[in-house]
């Protein structure tokens, strides 16, 4: 039996940063707003005794039980997809706030060329560059920097980023609202190394506070106390910008807001009249098993990439992407992220247990395009940096290459190099390829009966060549800043889903400038269906040097701004 | 706790009748009370035989006038006599009453059983039922008839092995072949042929693998056909809790089976002339009994159906006594692995 | 020789054998007495007419930063000999060296106990669900077993290699001997006697490295990391609310570690 509620003009899917930016926004326009989260509530009070590395950090308090849901897997189509039994590569969140809970803080924007990557690759190197014969689909996403600027800068208001101008970066109307995190020791010592080198080392910037700040909306976040337990765990200070401490909050001041939690939705509803159209989502209570049909004007999907795209796959908007024959946009482009760096063996100890998620400086002089690719044999590059997050004791046992894994030899070496170990890392672009994309498994299900997402994903050649050249960039300046050893980072082989990489997964419900390489337009409206919305990475066309955060919040506010329109004058939006 | 059932309980059905009439069983009712196809007295050896085995610490034979003949003494003194079971003592003798030592496998001394086994002496430790014994002074399986079997090169034990079907012989539907089983811990199947498959798991299990394996008809409520299933019984327990004012007892001190009783309203050995229920006191899908109609397994627990097919449990009862049911158990496998020691050597149908 | 913390105390086998039990004498009445009150963690306490006394009081023997819970208690591994055999391997891990004190006495064994009975143990938050395959080795775990079970079919391995080789229980081995062991594990030429789906030694050993290292750091709350000495050998500070008025600092901070719900000096 399924129970109809009343109808409502806006229904998010997912109370994270998307879903917290729509609510905010639209709220403020006069919509109402129904927030479904299929996880639970939690707030500052729950994390006052979170710097326990084995809780948060090894065994993933705040995240999903995949026990429930998790992903299949393969490196490629020919292979038997598997379940994801155990997480790993990435960390997929849940509850109130989603991911964005426990996050670094990390907040690049995405250079220019990103944009338009496809186009501007073209005119500076021709359109071999682009290796489409051996299955690179580099895309322009539909949208320029400058277009996506104002809300970059919303973005970064709301959170209150503390950051200083890039040189390498595309224009800011305004700057960053709080001043740049204090300098450690080791960020010191990677500025004047990257200086002597002639590269462009800046300040990272930090959703972790450098003062107390109050933003636009009036919500209040503390300044950081470089504690060193940020990223996999919760904020207890409020000095991490995040879901709940921001948008979610100024949504819930408003009468129009409201949230239900333990919310899952199981499907999207297609307007039975107009085909055009949805008319809701229909969710299942997961403390009861109750079902019920949230109607509203307007659906935003809100979730993490995978669930984004499953909800539109079973519920049938829109064709799956066939890597056989390129047809259909459902589940194409997608991306990751790959890591290219060094580690540095010192003589000197370093504070290295203290830090704060962004505290960092970095350097984009190999990130984009910023540097010549003409003799390259790939495109893009990454962002090379230093941070200091604070290196916990369970996840940290550096050692020098060949030295044993077990036994009194690794004992020693890595309890005196826990201090005396930096590392300098190249966060890299992956290349999106035909043959890496999201489908719907057709052997495992979820708890609910639902299928699985599977992912079909490897390395492609570009992206080892990337990954090469950023550890070798990396260690340059290690050798520069007076390491007496210096290791680089393995060469990538497969991709492995079991070891912790990245949760940066993009892709797979792109946008674009036409409905034949993407999924939405470059307001996040579906190309099939005028009143729905999908928010997230997983528009990304490729993935940049960069965490994605403040493109998916900048994005997010655009949408957000469309969403506003669309509820005026129910037009479609790429006519704008 | 280790009782012998009283003689009524093998035929309430007919003792029953005789004393007060076919219509006290209330049939019309759909009491299923039912004889066992076998007597007390026809039992009387094995009961012997596995007190032996476990070494069961209880009172000479004359204690409890309401206990059937016993051919021998029990293997082992009784328990030590503590205040709290010597005030329950002078009071049920006040009242005319029986009191007797519960037989007990917490053993009241260390002992040698036939087979070589020794079990050691109860501590008194008081943590008995549902925790193992580390002190080897409870009867147990491991302590006893599984370290005899191991003692023979005869016998294979195969942990995780999950039975999951009894096979039937596709040429002879008057015996079975042998049964499929799956291992826990890789997921493999596996056959093991024999020449007599024994049931030997819980109730509810042996019950699963006849009707899985479709031997033998399933019990239908409203038609009453089939036997399988039929006669389903648990246990009652009804009594008082007293609280004392004066008095202090080491109630966190005891063994399992330290304890006294009385029979005086047990079995018919009190007048049911004027109550509306007969006997005073378990568990039968897979009752035994003197032909088809009523039972699945005969005397020697052997299948109707399937010549070489035992199954042995409390599920042979067709009811439950008032009485824990595991002496009576292990003296029907007794008497059940004697009937598979017999069928070896001449195969055939026992009852005859 | 591994040493176990047992060592110095009134084990359970030493009251079998002194009671007699064991060699089937009949215990009398007044060494029966004599024993009543004998706690056989190796403290004796009054008579119990005191009823006032209760079990939390201090039993002397290395009475830590456990709160009350007796150093040498476990809730999973009821049977000695699985429990020393997992000490001995997480000691070779990660031994007794010059920086400090090795897997035992950090009590990292006592850690994985206590893991075994959660969510760890029983994979709870993991996908369980069938069917199960051998997947490639960018696919990760995929066997049907939750880690009791692996751990104890890994353990089990470890006593019957031990025996096999050396006809001794692997918590009795020389040290060389048992790395030998051990390396053996590591590089998965030992045979669990189940298809590979299931269970490999390789896979044991990496979850047994992991266990230890993570006894070894935790937070002392999880049994491990006694007296939080694998965090002082690490000049870990543990939980400290803030180091705003030292990140710019050059120069290096000894800080005094605190677990995560504080402590009483």
């Amino acid at each position: 039996m399924v129970t109809t509620l009343d109808k409502v003009d806006v229904v998010t899917v997912g109370v994270g940063w998307t879903g917290g930016i729509i609510a905010a926004e639209a709220t403020k326009a006069g919509l109402s707003v129904m927030g479904l989260e299929r996880g639970k509530k939690r707030g500052t009070e729950d994390y006052q005794h979170v710097h326990d590395e084995l809780k948060y950090a090894v065994r993933y308090e705040l995240m999903q039980d995949i026990a429930k849901e998790t992903m299949t897997f393969r490196n490629s189509r020919e292979q038997d997809a598997l379940p994801m039994r155990q997480q790993g590569s990435f960390l997929l969140g849940e509850n109130l706030g989603g991911a964005g809970t426990h996050w670094n803080g990390q907040t690049w924007r995405f250079l220019p060329y990103d944009f338009e990557v496809k186009s501007m690759t073209e005119e500076r190197y021709g359109s071999d560059k682009l290796q489409e014969d051996d299955g690179y689909r580099w895309e322009d996403w539909g949208i320029t920097y400058d277009e996506l600027e104002p809300y970059f800068n919303t973005f970064e208001q709301t959170a209150g980023i503390s950051g200083e101008d890039n040189p390498l970066g595309g224009d800011r109307s305004e700057s960053y609202p709080t001043p740049p995190m204090l300098k450690s020791r080791s960020l010191r010592m990677f500025e004047e190394a990257a200086t002597n080198m002639e590269l462009h080392p800046i300040m990272m910037p930090s959703a972790n506070l450098s003062q107390q700040y109050e933003n636009p909306d009036g919500e209040t976040i503390n300044a950081c106390q470089y504690c060193a337990f940020c990223e996999r765990f919760a904020c207890e200070y409020d000095a991490k910008a995040t879901p709940e401490v921001t948008v979610i909050k100024t949504a819930q001041k408003s009468d129009l807001f409201q949230l239900r939690v333990g919310a899952n939705v199981v499907e999207i509803i297609t307007d039975e009249d107009d085909d055009s159209k949805v008319s809701g989502v229909k969710f299942v209570d997961v403390m009861t098993g109750e079902e019920f049909i949230q109607p509203a004007d307007i659906v935003a999907l809100t979730s993490y990439i995978f669930n984004n795209y499953k909800l539109l796959a079973v519920s049938d908007i829109g064709e799956q992407y066939d890597p056989e024959t390129e047809e259909g946009t459902l589940g194409r482009n997608y991306c990751y992220q790959i890591f290219g760096g060094a580690t540095g063996f010192f003589d000197e100890q370093f504070n290295t247990f203290m830090g704060a998620g962004s505290l960092g400086m970095a350097l984009d002089d190999y990130n984009g395009d910023n540097f010549d690719h003409e003799d390259l044999d790939f495109l893009h590059g990454g962002n090379i940096s230093i941070t200091q997050t604070g290196a916990r004791p369970i996840l940290n046992n550096p050692v020098p290459s060949d030295t044993p894994s077990w036994g009194e030899e690794f004992k020693e070496e890595s309890i005196k190099n826990y201090t005396r170990v930096l590392s300098v890392s190249g966060q890299g672009a992956t290349s999106p390829h035909k043959e890496n994309y999201l489908s719907m498994d057709t052997e495992y299900t979820d708890a609910y009966g639902v299928p699985l997402v599977c992912l079909t994903y490897n390395f492609t050649d570009q992206d080892r060549a990337r990954q090469k050249y950023l550890a070798e960039r990396s260690g340059e300046i290690l050798e520069e800043m007076g390491a007496s050893q210096v290791d680089l980072d393995a060469e990538l082989t497969d991709y492995n889903i079991a070891p912790y990489q990245s949760t940066h997964n993009t892709g797979g419900t792109t946008m674009g400038a036409s409905p034949e390489t993407s999924v939405v337009n470059n307001y996040l409206q579906h190309w099939d269906r005028d009143n729905l919305f999908v928010v997230g990475a997983g528009n990304f066309q490729h993935n940049s040097g960069y965490n994605p955060t403040a493109t998916v919040g900048a994005l997010a506010y655009r949408c957000a701004d469309g969403i506003i329109k669309y509820a005026e004058d129910n037009r479609r939006l790429e006519e704008e | 706790m280790v009782n012998r059932f009283l003689p009524y309980v093998f035929e309430v059905e007919s003792m029953t009748e005789e004393k007060y009439g076919e219509e006290k069983l209330e049939k019309d009712k759909g009491y299923h009370w039912q004889n066992w196809g076998i007597t007390y007295d026809e039992l009387e050896p094995y009961y012997t035989k596995i007190e032996k085995t476990m070494g069961v610490s209880g009172e000479d034979k004359g204690t409890n006038p309401f206990w059937g003949e016993r051919s021998e003494d029990f293997p082992t003194p009784p328990l030590l006599k503590t205040p709290i079971l010597k005030l329950f003592e002078k009071g049920a003798k006040s009242l005319g009453l029986h009191p007797f030592m519960l037989p007990s496998a917490n053993l009241s001394e260390k002992y040698e059983n036939p087979d070589g086994e020794t079990i050691n002496q109860c501590q008194y430790c008081a943590f008995c039922e549902r925790f193992a014994c580390e002190y080897d002074a409870k009867a147990t399986p491991d302590v006893t008839v599984i370290k005899t079997a191991q003692k023979s090169d005869n016998f294979t034990l195969r942990l995780h092995s999950n039975v999951t079907e009894i096979i039937k012989d596709e040429d002879d539907d008057s015996k079975v072949t042998g049964v499929k089983f799956t291992d826990t811990v890789t997921g493999e199947e596996f056959i093991q042929p024999a020449e007599i498959v024994a049931l030997t798991s819980y109730v509810f299990n042996n019950y699963k693998l006849l009707a899985v394996s479709d031997i033998g008809e399933q019990y239908d409520p409203e038609t009453e056909e089939g036997t399988l299933g039929k006669n389903y019984s648990y246990q009652l327990h009804s009594g008082a809790t007293g609280f004392f004012e004066e008095k202090k007892f080491n109630t966190f001190m005891g063994a399992g089976a330290l304890g006294m009783a009385l029979d005086d309203y047990n079995g018919d050995n009190f007048d049911h002339t004027d109550l509306d229920f007969i006997h005073g006191g378990l568990i039968d899908q897979l009752q035994m009994g003197a032909d088809p109609e009523s039972s699945v397994v005969n005397n020697w627990l052997q299948h109707w159906d399937r010549d070489n097919l035992f199954a042995v449990s409390a599920g042979s009862y067709a009811h439950m006594s008032g009485y824990n049911a595991t002496l009576t158990v292990g003296a029907l496998a007794y008497r059940c692995a004697e009937g598979i020691i017999e069928y070896s050597k001449s195969p055939g149908r026992l009852e005859s | 020789m591994a040493k176990t913390p047992d060592e110095k105390q009134f084990s359970r086998r030493d009251f079998l054998k002194t009671t007699g039990v064991a060699t089937g004498g009949i215990i009398g009445g007044s060494l029966l007495g004599g024993l009543v009150g004998f706690n056989l963690d190796g403290s004796s306490s009054e008579e119990a007419s005191t009823s006032e006394d209760t079990a939390s009081e201090e039993t002397g023997s290395g009475q830590q930063q456990t709160g009350g819970i007796n150093d040498n208690s476990r809730v999973f591994f009821s049977n000695d000999t699985d429990f020393d055999t997992v000490s001995a391997a997480m000691e070779r891990i990660f031994p007794e060296s010059e920086s400090g004190p090795g897997a035992i006495e950090l009590g990292c064994a006592y850690y994985l106990d206590g893991q075994l009975t959660g969510q760890y143990g029983f994979n709870s938050k993991e996908y369980m669900q069938g069917p199960f395959a051998e997947g490639l080795p960018t696919q990760g775990y995929q066997s049907n077993l939750n880690r009791r079970d692996y751990f104890m079919l890994g353990i089990n391995k470890l006593n019957e290699e031990a025996n096999s080789r050396h006809d001794a229980n692997f918590a009795d081995l020389e040290d060389g001997q048992m790395d030998e062991i051990l390396t053996d594990f590591e590089s998965g030429d030992v045979d669990f006697g189940v298809p590979a789906k299931t269970a490999t030694s390789s896979y044991f050993f990496t979850m047994l490295r992991s266990a230890t290292i993570e006894g070894a750091y935790a937070d002392p709350v999880y049994r491990g990391n006694r007296g939080m000495a694998g965090w002082k050998m690490k000049k870990f500070p543990g939980h400290q609310m803030s180091y705003i008025q030292y990140i710019e600092d050059d120069e290096f901070h000894e800080i005094e570690p605190e677990p995560v719900f504080g402590m009483s000096h």
